[in-house]
């Protein structure tokens, strides 16, 4: 069974971009991308999901809510925290929330998608 | 038998005499002891009177405000030693010289001092400038008062009870340039999230389009040309970021000559080149400061190219480090022991019109310059527990001071 991946970030530009980057490569992984906490905390009803790599900042439920309500709810599933704010404060808060690892953006996309199969082998 | 009589009549009268002059001997030393308590009371009176005098004398004459009194012409009467020593004026100077000439704004003078001697009204720290006997602005705050001058009814004079303030308005003028600081720190962060993330986007479309096409493929290296332009203002982004809201120091107990040192080292090629002559006067045992020793570091090599800008035919720039008694590193803070970084160079200095902006935001004198150094120095340092002061004379040179607290290490 291929890994499946969660992708979520308000900017859907980035969203429809790495999708397409991850059908391109070809990789053993099934990648669903939500533009909002909202819409990912739906789709991990119906779904689950081995890795979610979510933005920090989103109106309505933020990064950090959905790192949260994972851990609690969704213990098995990794989180990977990424954000446009350059700011040391928020990658130890997301780690210390348990987020694996923590992504500035804009990133490498080679970079990104070396991360995404470290973590899930 | 009357010689008998008559010698015993002598001796009863002499008896007679000696029991008069002891009655009178007694009456004597009776009134002398009544004027001598009389005298006694009066004396301690005076002594008391005159205790009283000499303390509040002394209150007037020490006190650390100038107190001046003048009569309703408002002619000077009494200056105490703290309102010569801010002036810089003798007594007999000041003495009978009328209020009004000691406003540097004449007009102002006027509409002041008719309100108070005309119309009555007192004033509580009113702000302005006095002008000393140099001619020098001396920024004060004054309170005045009516006062009796001396024991007829209707002989009414004027208190003037002032301080200098020009400590306070450094303190006001360090925290608006705080304020602004941290609403630019706020503005950017919001700023640069706002600009990353599209750029992300971009960025991440860029890639994936670069990896659809074959590496010799022209498209690939437009593709390549955008993401490079992307990392460029990312880039630009993140360092004005950084500058803007510098992230909460890592403070640690650090010897402040190694950091200088560090600095030195980074620029010594520089300041070859441009044949600066590099000195530096460390005293002895100057204790460790607690700090985030890269946002200090950030700091002096700030101050350090501001000096070495400032230097254009060959020069000098002088490093003392000191320690300095009680000083007031906060408006809200008692004064402490602290460490002083003086950086000194025989530059161009600046004008006194740019002096006030110089730690302002995006103010800058160089064409290459973004004008966040200083202003980003002074932000750190106040991250740091510290602050920064800045004395500069056109064509003859500026002088930073970089206060750092002095806390006792107890690890």
């Amino acid at each position: 069974m291929s890994k499946r991946v969660l992708i979520v970030d308000d900017e859907e530009t980035l969203t429809f971009s790495l999708y397409q980057s991850f059908i391109l490569s070809k990789n053993d992984y099934e990648v669903v991308t939500a533009n909002s906490g909202e819409e990912a905390l739906a789709k991990m009803k119906v779904n689950s999901f081995n890795l979610v790599i979510t933005d920090i900042f989103m109106p309505g439920i933020s990064g950090f809510d959905l790192l949260n309500i994972i851990k609690k709810d969704y213990p098995d599933t990794d989180v990977v925290v990424m954000t446009a704010y350059g700011s040391g404060q928020h990658k130890d808060d997301a780690l210390s929330k348990g987020a694996l690892h923590y992504v500035e953006k804009p990133f490498e996309i080679k970079e990104f998608k070396k991360l995404v199969i470290d973590i899930l082998g | 038998m009357s010689d008998q009589f008559e010698k015993k009549k002598q001796t009863a009268m002499r008896l007679r005499k000696l029991v008069d002059d002891r009655e009178n001997l007694n009456a004597r030393i009776q009134a002398d002891s009544v004027y001598k308590e009389k005298y006694e009371l009066l004396l301690k009176r005076y002594q008391e009177i005159e205790k009283v005098y000499d303390f509040q004398k002394s209150i007037i004459q020490k006190m650390g405000s100038g107190l001046i009194t003048s009569d309703m012409n408002g002619l000077i009467t009494f200056a105490n030693k703290a309102s010569l020593k801010a002036l810089k004026y003798e007594y007999d100077e000041v003495k009978g010289k009328n209020i009004k000439e000691f406003f540097a704004e004449k007009k102002e003078a006027e509409e002041v001092v008719d309100k108070i001697l005309k119309d009555h009204i007192t004033f509580e720290s009113y702000e302005t400038y006095w002008i000393s006997k140099k001619g020098e602005p001396v920024p004060i705050g004054f309170s005045t008062s009516y006062i009796k001058m001396d024991t007829q009814e209707n002989s009414e004079g004027v208190l003037f009870l002032f301080r200098n303030i020009t400590q306070v308005n450094n303190l006001r003028r360090q925290i608006e340039r705080m304020d602004r600081l941290a609403t630019l720190g706020e503005l950017s962060a919001g700023i640069a999230h706002e600009i990353r993330n599209p750029l992300a986007g971009i960025k991440t479309s860029a890639q994936v389009l670069e990896e659809s096409f074959s590496p010799g493929d022209f498209r690939s290296q437009l593709v390549s040309r955008i993401v490079k332009e992307i990392d460029r203002s990312n880039e630009l982004l993140k360092k004005f970021f950084n500058f803007a809201k510098p992230s909460k120091p890592k403070q640690e107990f650090q010897n402040i000559e190694m950091i200088i040192d560090g600095v030195y080292l980074l620029l010594a090629s520089r300041l070859r080149k441009k044949n600066i002559l590099f000195k530096t006067d460390f005293a002895e045992s100057i204790p460790q400061v607690y700090i985030d020793s890269s946002q200090i570091e950030q700091v002096i090599l700030n101050v350090f190219l501001n000096a070495v800008e400032a230097i254009t035919n060959g020069g000098e720039i002088q490093v003392k480090i000191s320690i300095a008694k009680n000083v007031k590193l906060k408006e809200d803070s008692a004064p402490t022991d602290a460490v002083r970084i003086g950086i000194l160079d025989d530059g161009v200095g600046i004008p006194d019109e740019k002096l006030e902006k110089v730690f302002n935001p995006f103010f800058t004198t160089k064409s290459d310059g973004v004008g966040l150094g200083l202003s980003i120095s002074s932000r750190l340092l106040e991250e740091n527990g510290g602050k920064i002061e800045l004395e500069s004379e056109e064509g003859a040179g500026t002088s930073f001071k970089i206060y750092l607290p002095i806390i006792e290490n107890t690890i």
